[in-house]
């Protein structure tokens, strides 16, 4: 039988996680290429959260979220930890009448699939689930117990055991330093090593490296960073005795983390235009921590003010900054490019643990046998080249 | 009484590349943080300053960038925070480091305490507090855990080895406080959001008096002059064998690394 | 050339045991000619030259500084710089230890010397001494200069080989350094082996690893057995097996040991970011390939109940 050549540039959430579903097919030589560590870069940093009724990824894709949680809640199952599991449940804010329906819908999508979740207007319960919180400020929440937030680093590095286990090639501290283009068609790519390899199709699962690797396959890929940066807060009372849910407000999100809870803004409530929220940077010059911007804990000061007073007293303990590859309309960009074999699955921006599993699934079987999916076709790099044309 | 800390503003990343022309080592990233020594500094100060009629000021040297370790100490109490920035101290050892200080300290001052932290992540010489105390014409001491004062006399708790000295001078004095030597309060997001709109003031070397020429890369006495050897990763090595060899040598590994942080010295 | 001496200092009227060494980075940034050994110390006196009979060594001095201790380095920075003063001293070589840096650090100062500190290497090369020293984190070594004299360095324990000892003992010569300290010792007290987990020397952390090879009670009892701290990854303080407060990390406690032993941790950024400083580290893990190998001094890949199985029988 002979085997179709896959290179995989990048060994994050992404790739990690096309990796292991091309390696369901018994006819994919499947290598991926990794220039740090598996899920160092920016799966490391991502929040992880997969919540059922969540804001981030619309309503409209709900199978694609439903997909990514019970990928998750499967590999849980296998082995404990393998996806670092946290299920705290997850409280969603309304402040408009719109949100109210679309939390709405949630919970009856997430309800559909056998999920608890319920609208709560009772004040005083939702008191008693979140006590920090400002209730007067929102109109109610929608609450689930059954979700909550996974470690994306863990679970790359189950989808890379994985894929090994399947004979799938993962070459760590390699990095990718030329696609070998002929005719317009990818053939390979070559390392910093000075090492060649041949590819029948390459994927870049490269996320905010995207231009940088786009580049070199000639190719504009039409990815911004937004800044996300996360702060590590300890509450005033330091021993929380209650599970701190996953907090959604449509302009920020906060989980906890041990002892400390994770907070930040939220990626739909970044504006590409601002230069102190979007710009193109070089992911290699950010620092393992810090480097965050005072606009940002200012900004999450006053949303707390307002409606969290009990994190406003919160002491800051560390804080790290990372880049979001995002489109203009915040989904991924997945499938072919004007270049021949050369695919991407990136752009996934604050989305990447929620979609990557259903997009790999659509994606591996889309190069594998050349079927397509609605999803494929709704997120294909096309989309993006007929608007820039507009 | 008043109290000043001294604190470095210092990469995050102890990563470092080689400019493949340069030869010259850059960083991956310019982020830096307050000197992880640094903050038990402040906390001391923060402790002390909890007694009436106790304050204290900051003082960092840097460039612009360092005044967030300013703001740091500001959201912790400091009073006055001060930054020493001009091209003038770029480069210097820590003798021109000292000298700066010791200047600042003098216009600001009198200060009755000065306190450090006990050596820098990035540069981990450990001098700084020794230097600028003698500069001050004060007695220092390293590695201090704890402080009590009076306003007169300070105690000092110095931790070495095994044992913890306590320690009685007269102030004014100097003491360098090492990592781990209290638990720092954490700046509340509303202290801090308050710090940072703050002001500082900023001092160059001609406030200060200084004659550039005795400052920074023209006045270091310790340069570096060359890179001798680079690894990017660190370049650890692997125990191979059966289990019991790797075991064994395991086990010889820490006993070796454990007398010798022990200094050698008569454990 | 240059007139090169070793300064050491006694520690509870003990001498340190890295003389032979010093003398040898002496004896290398003076071009290989003799250099003159400087013992300071409470009650130093005549009986201590035979303990100090290096080859290498032309010249003994020995200061006696009465009531003096190690701490009061005010007294003592002057009386070193008096030393070198006095007998036109070039260069000086001491031990990288926490009181012999801050003693010179302070005479430094008084003699408007310049110091390079934690050197590993000396090497006179082209009328100058080059200070080979580690930097940034040691990931790098850099070599370094002092312009002018004096010019004060000391030296990290890097295996240089001691001199042999010298069946001729010299004749010291026997002064008095009669300064006074404005610090005085109240009292002392013994510190538990390891206090609280930040200020640790030495800490043992256990992972995920642990609790899947169910070996945390033997990692524990492992811990003690070194007189360690232990730790965890957040794994392991999400089941409760450690507070959360012992959980090393970037969203837990950030700690800075001489040395970690870590077992079955996998090495993700939240976790490494925990432990700074340039601390020494061994990691066990039984993946061959766990991104902790990267970050680690000393990997070893084992499956962790069988690793502590052998390691318990060795003692």
């Amino acid at each position: 039988m002979s085997k179709k050549k896959i290179g995989i540039i990048g060994g994050g959430i992404s790739g990690t996680a096309l990796g292991w579903n091309l390696c369901l097919y018994d006819d994919a030589e499947v290598t991926v290429f990794e220039k740090g560590r598996i899920g160092c870069g920016t799966t490391a940093k991502s929040a992880g959260t997969v919540c059922l009724f969540d804001d981030s990824l619309n309503n409209r894709y709900w199978d694609v979220r439903l997909y990514g949680f019970e990928t998750y809640l499967k590999m849980e199952a296998e082995r404990k930890g393998s996806a670092g599991f946290d299920k705290t449940g997850t409280l969603v804010c309304a402040t408009s009448e719109k949100e109210v329906k679309r939390i709405k819908a949630g919970i009856a999508l997430a309800r559909s699939a056998g999920y608890t979740g319920e609208y709560i207007t009772d004040k005083k319960r939702i008191h008693d689930i979140l006590p920090m919180l400002n209730t007067d400020s929102i109109l109610g929440a929608g609450y689930t117990k059954d979700d909550g937030y996974f470690d994306g680093t863990m679970i790359s590095n189950t989808f890379a055991a994985k894929m090994e286990d399947l004979g799938g090639t993962i070459l760590r501290g390699a990095e990718v330093t030329e696609i070998v283009i002929e005719n317009g068609t990818a053939k390979g790519v070559k390392t910093k090593d000075g090492d060649t390899y041949d590819f029948d199709v390459v994927v870049d699962c490269t996320g905010p490296w995207s231009r940088f690797t786009g580049e070199m396959a000639g190719l504009d890929v039409p990815i911004w960073h937004t800044k996300a940066e996360a702060f590590f807060v300890v509450p005033p009372e330091k021993h929380l005795d209650y599970v701190f849910p996953i907090l959604k407000f449509p302009a920020f999100y906060a989980l906890r983390a041990g002892n400390n809870i994770f907070i930040c803004k939220s990626h739909l409530s970044m504006n590409l235009d601002d230069p102190m929220h979007a710009g193109q940077w070089d992911p290699d010059r950010l620092p393992e921590r810090e480097g965050t911007d005072d606009y940002f804990i200012d900004f999450l000061f006053h949303q707390f003010e307002e409606n969290v007073p009990g994190l406003t007293d919160a002491g800051l303990n560390s804080s790290w900054l990372s880049y979001r590859a995002e489109t203009r309309d915040f989904l991924p960009i997945v499938g072919d490019t004007p270049v021949k074999n050369y695919l991407l699955a990136t752009g996934y921006g604050g989305n990447g643990v929620i979609e990557a599993p259903a997009v790999s699934r659509d994606l591996a079987k889309y190069i594998m046998r050349g079927e397509s999916t609605l999803l494929l076709e709704e997120w294909a790099f096309s989309r993006l080249l007929k608007k820039k044309g507009e | 009484m008043k109290i000043a800390v001294c604190v470095k503003y210092v990469p995050v990343d102890s990563k470092v590349d080689v400019d493949p022309k340069t030869h010259a080592l850059v960083r991956s990233s310019g982020a830096g943080e307050i000197n992880p020594a640094d903050r038990y500094a402040v906390e001391m100060a923060r402790q002390l300053s909890e007694e009436d009629g106790v304050s204290f000021d900051v003082f960092t040297m840097g460039p612009d960038g360092a005044a967030r370790a300013l703001k740091y100490a500001m959201a912790l109490g400091a009073e006055k925070a001060v930054l020493l920035s001009d091209i003038a101290f770029a480069g210097s050892d820590t003798l021109g480091t000292a000298a700066v200080l010791a200047a600042a300290l003098k216009k600001y001052g009198p200060y009755d305490l000065v306190l450090t932290g006990n050596a820098s992540n990035d540069g981990a010489t450990g001098q700084v507090g020794p230097m600028l105390a003698q500069m001050l014409g004060v007695p220092d001491v390293t590695n201090a855990v704890e402080a009590e004062t009076d306003g007169k006399t300070a105690i000092l708790k110095k931790k070495d080895g095994n044992t913890l000295y306590t320690l009685k001078t007269a102030l004014p004095a100097l003491a360098s406080v090492p990592f781990g030597a209290n638990t720092p309060e954490l700046p509340t997001l509303r202290h801090q959001v308050a710090a940072n709109q703050r002001e500082f003031d900023t001092v160059s070397a001609a406030d200060l008096g200084l004659d550039p020429d005795t400052l920074g890369q023209a006045g270091a006495k310790s340069i570096v002059t060359d890179t001798v050897n680079v690894t990017a990763q660190k370049q650890g090595i692997e125990l191979i064998g059966s289990v019991d060899e790797k075991a064994r040598d395991f086990a010889d590994t820490v006993d070796k690394i454990q007398q010798a942080i022990g200094g050698g010295k008569h454990a | 050339m240059p007139k090169t001496a070793v300064f050491t200092w006694l520690k509870d009227g003990k001498l340190s045991d890295r003389i032979a060494q010093l003398v040898n980075n002496g004896v290398q940034a003076a071009a290989e000619q003799p250099v003159s050994l400087y013992v300071f110390g409470d009650g130093a006196d005549a009986g201590l030259a035979k303990d100090v009979a290096f080859t290498g060594v032309d010249k003994l001095v020995i200061v006696n500084t009465p009531g003096l201790a190690f701490y009061q380095t005010d007294a003592l920075g002057q009386a070193a710089a008096e030393a070198v003063q006095a007998d036109g001293i070039d260069v000086v070589v001491a031990e990288a230890e926490p009181a012999g840096q801050a003693i010179l650090s302070r005479a430094a100062v008084i003699t408007g010397g310049g110091m390079t500190s934690d050197c590993t290497q000396l090497r006179f090369e082209g009328g100058s001494i080059r200070q080979i020293k580690p930097s940034f984190g040691a990931q790098v070594m850099v070599a370094c200069e002092v312009k002018g004299t004096p010019a004060y360095m000391t030296m990290k324990n890097n295996g240089t080989a001691p001199v042999p000892p010298d069946s001729a003992v010299l004749t010291p010569e026997l002064r008095t350094y009669d300064g006074a300290s404005a610090i005085t010792c109240t009292g002392t007290e013994p510190l538990p082996e390891s206090s609280h987990l930040t200020g640790a020397d030495v800490v043992v952390v256990a992972g995920k690893g642990v609790l899947e090879s169910g070996q945390f009670d033997a990692v524990k009892a492992y811990a003690d057995s070194i007189g360690a701290a232990l730790a965890g990854s957040r794994p392991v303080a999400d089941q409760g097996f450690i507070p959360f407060d012992d959980q090393i990390g970037e969203s837990g406690t950030v700690i800075q040991p001489k040395l970690s032993i870590i077992f079955g941790v996998s090495g993700a950024i939240q976790f490494t970011e925990g432990i700074k400083g340039d601390g020494k580290i061994i990691a066990v893990n039984n993946d061959p390939n766990a991104p902790i190998k990267g970050f680690a001094d000393v990997f070893i890949c084992a499956d962790i109940g069988e690793f502590l199985v052998s390691l318990k029988a060795q003692n």
